[in-house]
């Protein structure tokens, strides 16, 4: 994804719309949450052919403007593994 | 101060009205599957996204597709935000708040309305993200308090946990059937993480990035 062109970032938010509303047209059954999963999929799809076909010669790099110690400490990775590890237990108690 | 922001960025009368409407009504305790899954992208996001972020310097989404593509992409993508928010969110935001105004004090709902609009517009234009950020966490703390003060009443009112646990089993399940209409179980695989992502890089990227102009880092 670092080789993606412009071109791939500007199709991909152009056939956001059309490929949902065509699967909202089409598809209304589909649980909307699951057409924005496929419309996810055939946005990356178009993407990767898009990267194939015509890959920036160098991965972007992207500017730093400021520059600060931004690693976690380990309290917080364990806080987060904490959070995420609670919500994992909520979803199998209320299964 | 950067958790509350992005807090009171997130709770609003989606949740006291929109989604305690989904609890009570068909999709039960699985509606609370946005907000818990949230925190899971929360931690994500601050941990892999939000430092690429701050990095960058860049106060809004489309900014940063500018620097990643093109300046079409940020027109792009600033269009459709525009059109989402206008169209979708504070056009929902500002009625079910002007419709909790309404039956709370009996007001007239156009006035309510304008009320909310306009003492929103004041301080934002007034105060800039800074005056957003520090109304978040004076907002953030009520919406919190409120919810549990809220949540206590509930149950007091229909006589203890015991008699809700027992009257609403139907609706106590987090993973709901495949053929679901709003959230079945196959949501939780892709769908729902895509708002969730989304919406959690852009409030907790708003105050993070407000954070250095708060501490006069920048």
């Amino acid at each position: 994804m670092k080789r993606a062109p412009a071109s791939a970032g500007v199709s991909a938010l152009l056939l956001t719309v059309p490929v949902y509303g065509l699967l909202q047209w089409r598809f209304s059954e589909i649980a909307f949450l699951n057409r924005m999963a496929i419309t996810f999929g055939v946005v990356i799809a178009a993407m990767t052919i898009i990267i194939l076909i015509k890959p920036l010669a160098e991965p972007k790099v992207m500017p730093k403007k400021r520059d600060f110690d931004m690693r976690p400490t380990p309290l917080v990775l364990w806080l987060g593994g904490a959070v995420i590890a609670a919500v994992i237990l909520f979803y199998i108690v209320f299964w | 101060m950067i958790g509350f922001s992005n807090v009171a960025a997130n709770i609003s009368t989606e949740q006291f009205v929109s989604m305690s409407g989904q609890g009570a009504g068909n999709v039960g305790l699985a509606v609370s599957g946005y907000q818990l899954l949230g925190a899971v992208t929360i931690v994500f996001v601050a941990i892999f996204f939000l430092p690429k972020f701050l990095r960058l310097g860049i106060y809004t989404m489309p900014e940063y597709l500018e620097y990643r593509y093109n300046a079409t992409a940020r027109s792009i993508m600033a269009f459709y935000t525009m059109a989402i928010y206008i169209g979708v969110t504070i056009t929902a935001v500002l009625y079910s708040g002007g419709l909790t105004l309404h039956t709370i004090f009996d007001m007239d709902i156009v006035r309510t309305i304008w009320l909310i609009g306009i003492i929103a517009a004041l301080y934002t234009t007034w105060g800039d993200l800074k005056a957003v950020t520090y109304a978040d966490l004076f907002q953030g703390s009520g919406l919190l308090l409120g919810g549990l003060v809220t949540m206590v009443l509930g149950f007091v009112a229909v006589a203890g946990l015991s008699s809700f646990f027992s009257a609403n089993t139907e609706r106590l399940h987090m993973v709901l059937p495949a053929n679901h209409p709003e959230i079945p179980w196959t949501a939780l695989l892709i769908g729902l993480w895509i708002p969730n992502f989304f919406r959690n890089s852009r409030d907790i990227f708003h105050p993070a990035s407000s954070l250095p102009l708060c501490l006069d880092l920048s």
